[in-house]
């Protein structure tokens, strides 16, 4: 068995030959939507905004979810882990990106949050609602985030050494501090950044749907990255069903977590039935928000829900793609519905929202396939590559 | 003479001494036709359930069905106490609040899922079975162990004691073993 992993190196793990050409597709499409953000910039700076915050959060979550689940999956173990953590890690690697992407949300700040201009409407929320707290929190969310991309990436680059060369990095002391540390800041950022549009309205579990639906957006991610490199040899051989199978389960584990954390909220609201807070409801269940919210208990719930119980479905991965792309674009549709409501003159739809999605998309993507392919992609010093690599030959793991 | 000996033992066992030759031995056994038959292991392999196309019971829909019948019954509960048997305004809400019916219902809905799993994989399987057939012969105690065991019944149509017993031999063992009842 040791003879056989020897024959095995790093140069067996490449990236599949057409990374760099969907690299410079998704760059080219980040590009054409630049430039669309430009002009619907100039022609509504508002709704472009609405669009770009929409997009932002998507992308930070993508970013931040692939994050937490590197560091879960450190802690946990497993060969699912294994198998995804090099997409988790290029994932966790954008955030410099989204770091630069912020800065427009940060120079216009006055156009998104009414209270920037007009701290009287920030009533009791005064000491915790100010500019210069909220930049020092902005700042402090990625110096967390960024130490903690940066010393687990730089981990397993170490490890990626044959073990005479240094000590075995340890990894689970940190990731433990690490998801606490997630869980604390992705809640006090999406208060932040998402919540306080709406500064007379609070929610205690708003950051958890937050970090649920990130968990969800990064296994789903997971799913379409890993599936594509099953169509390359060697991974053909190495990704079996029953990472798949792990995968799926946990993606039926995170929508329903993020129905039940979704739905307590709306719960616990309407059971309280108070002015102050059930307004912000009424207002996203009316007109046309209605359908749109219907939408999301329909596709981002029910359906994968009642799909994903299928063991079958969740052991291949052509049959989860549709299914991840889906739940994927519903936790834009997700974002959009906490988005915009918020703002006087929301509009259902309007063309410049589109612009910020593509763009930053496109930019993110480039991103993330430049980050990917700069290691091999298994972990081949891990000591449980082993049985990633062997599975299937009878040995239980 | 045949026949009594085919109705007198419960199958023919065959003893391995890794995972990787039970699951090719089962393979085989699977392709051959056979299908009334079991593999026996000191640690689960899933490799073996598969072969043996072992994750097609019926499981799955006793729970279904059970989990739909708490639900349902937990719901129509709430609807009957508080719609009919006893009418109360809470805050002026309507009687029939369904926000508030959710939580139980998905509740029960769990509960009586979980059950009929545990009950319904118990009645399927047979359970409680004191004594095993497959403990009459002394060899299978190393199942718990170091050994793998792959049984055919005899009471699968295709079983026949020679045949199978040549067919045994052919997946190079380190044993076989006829089962009495």
């Amino acid at each position: 068995m040791s003879d056989e992993m020897l024959q095995l190196t790093q140069a067996d793990f490449v990236v599949p030959a057409d990374t760099p050409r969907w690299q410079s597709r998704a760059l080219l499409v980040g590009i054409a939507g630049v430039v669309f953000c430009l002009i619907a910039a100039y022609a509504d700076l508002d709704q472009f905004l609405r669009g770009y915050l929409i997009a932002y959060m998507f992308c930070i979550g993508l970013t931040l979810g692939c994050l937490a689940l590197l560091m879960l999956q450190y802690l946990s173990g497993g060969l699912w882990g294994l198998s995804i953590r090099r997409i988790l890690e290029a994932a966790a690697k954008c955030l410099p990106l989204m770091f630069v992407l912020f800065l427009p949300i940060l120079i216009l700040r006055n156009h998104l949050y009414a209270w920037m201009s007009d701290p009287a409407m920030t009533h009791g929320n005064s000491w915790y609602l100010t500019q210069t707290k909220w930049i020092s929190r902005w700042i402090l969310y990625f110096v967390i985030w960024g130490f903690l991309a940066y010393t687990l990436c730089k981990r397993g680059d170490r490890q990626d050494a044959p073990k005479a060369a240094g000590t075995v990095p340890r990894f689970q002391g940190l990731c433990g501090i690490g998801l606490i540390l997630y869980a604390l800041s992705i809640s006090f950022a999406s208060v932040d950044w998402v919540m306080s549009l709406d500064p007379h309205w609070g929610s205690t579990i708003y950051g958890l749907i937050f970090l649920a639906g990130e968990g969800l957006s990064a296994l789903c991610f997971s799913i379409i990255i890993l599936t594509w490199l099953t169509g390359y040899s060697p991974y053909k051989y190495i990704i079996k069903p029953t990472q798949f199978h792990d995968l799926g389960k946990l993606t039926l584990a995170f929508v329903m977590l993020f129905a039940y954390f979704s739905f307590s909220q709306w719960l616990i609201i309407w059971s309280g039935n108070l002015p102050d807070e059930i307004g912000w409801y009424l207002h996203r269940i009316r007109g046309g928000w209605g359908y749109i919210i219907l939408g999301i208990i329909v596709l981002h719930f029910a359906f994968p829900f009642a799909l994903l119980l299928s063991r079958e479905r969740k052991r291949s991965g052509i049959r989860l793609i549709g299914l991840a792309i889906l739940i994927l674009f519903m936790r834009l549709v997700d974002i959009y519905w906490y988005v915009v409501p918020n703002f006087r003159d929301a509009k259902l739809f309007s063309v410049w929202y589109l612009a910020a999605p593509i763009g930053l998309c496109g930019l993110w993507l480039a991103n993330f396939f430049y980050n990917f392919r700069q290691r091999p992609l298994l972990p081949l010093y891990e000591p449980q590559i082993d049985s990633l690599l062997h599975q299937g030959s009878g040995h239980g793991h | 003479m045949k026949k009594p000996l085919t109705t007198a033992i419960y199958g023919l066992m065959a003893e391995f001494d890794n995972s990787t030759d039970l699951v090719v031995a089962t393979k085989a056994a699977y392709a051959a036709g056979y299908r009334k038959m079991d593999a026996y292991s000191p640690f689960p392999i899933e490799e073996a359930s598969e072969a043996l196309g072992f994750h097609k019971t019926r499981v799955p829909l006793i729970v279904l069905v059970g989990g739909l019948l708490g639900g349902s019954g937990a719901y129509l509960l709430q609807y009957w106490i508080n719609c009919i048997a006893y009418p109360l305004n809470v805050g002026g809400r309507p009687w029939h609040s369904w926000p508030a019916f959710i939580v139980p219902t998905f509740e029960m809905t769990v509960l009586f899922g979980g059950l009929s799993g545990v009950i319904g994989m118990f009645a399927l399987n047979g359970l409680p079975m004191p004594h095993h057939p497959l403990f009459n012969v002394d060899r299978f105690s190393a199942v718990t162990r170091d050994r793998f065991f792959l049984c055919v019944e005899a009471d699968d149509p295709q079983f026949d004691l020679v045949g199978t017993y040549q067919f045994m031999e052919s997946l190079q063992p380190l044993s076989i073993s006829e089962v009495p009842h």
